[in-house]
């Protein structure tokens, strides 16, 4: 597995896509980024809200801050 | 206590072969049962990592949290029966860099051999102790698998 290409930034959104079928993507926030290129790693809130630091592979892509997701409507 | 780092051996490695990771820090757990409770999932997608003695070296039997490991069937596939699990005295010597109880299947140790029981490979990830009891490494199966080098076995008691 390659690492993925483009670095990010905080607040840009991460998107792991499943490898097994019927395995749905994973998305995280950076909250921070660690390290330097090649080898940045970040820290990153999961949609579950778990945080940890994630260190990307070629399986995902890194969506800049503009393609950011609604906030989630409390109801 | 203050929180031990993960290994920098550990992350280096798993950067060097470019594989994804993720480290997830938690309250203190000296159980792998116990680190599947705090992070909230299911304790057979959690590996633990026993390291035995063999005539020919160390071995780390990589199985999941929940499985009991069969000694048995471990004489059986390295064909000798004098194989034990590790001290704590030996482990401290061996393993410095890994808090005693939390040595996981890679880096440390002098190119030990490492058998996964194909059980963790039903899951994609696998979560194992990231050399601390505070930290938790998150990966691939098939990574582990790789990286490690490691053989299939059967390990668990049936």
């Amino acid at each position: 597995m390659t690492k993925a290409a483009h670095a990010g930034e905080v607040g840009d959104l991460i998107v792991v896509v499943g490898h097994r079928v019927g395995e749905s993507e994973q998305i995280a926030e950076i909250l921070e980024v660690l390290g330097e290129l090649p080898n940045e790693r970040y820290r990153v809130r999961w949609d579950d809200g778990r945080e940890s630091v994630y260190y990307p592979g070629s399986d995902a892509t890194i969506k800049h801050a503009t393609h950011r997701r609604s906030p989630r409507v409390e109801r | 206590m203050t929180t031990r780092s993960t290994p920098q051996s550990l992350v280096d490695e798993l950067e060097r072969a470019s594989i994804a990771y993720e480290l997830i820090e938690h309250e203190r757990t000296t159980t792998a049962t116990a680190e599947a409770r705090v992070l909230a999932v299911a304790p057979h997608e959690v590996a633990k990592t026993v390291v035995l003695t063999t005539p020919d070296g160390f071995v780390r039997a990589v199985l999941p949290a929940s499985d009991r490991l069969d000694l048995g069937k471990l004489r059986e596939i390295l064909g000798t029966k004098d194989v034990e699990l590790a001290t704590e005295a030996v482990l401290a010597g061996a393993y410095p860099e890994f808090e005693l109880g939390a040595v996981p299947p890679l880096t440390g140790g002098d190119g030990d051999r490492v058998l996964v029981d194909p059980r963790l490979c039903e899951n994609e990830w696998v979560v194992l102790e990231a050399g601390t009891h505070e930290q938790s490494l998150r990966l691939r199966t098939s990574d582990l698998v790789g990286v490690t080098g490691a053989s299939l076995a059967d390990l668990s008691q049936d």
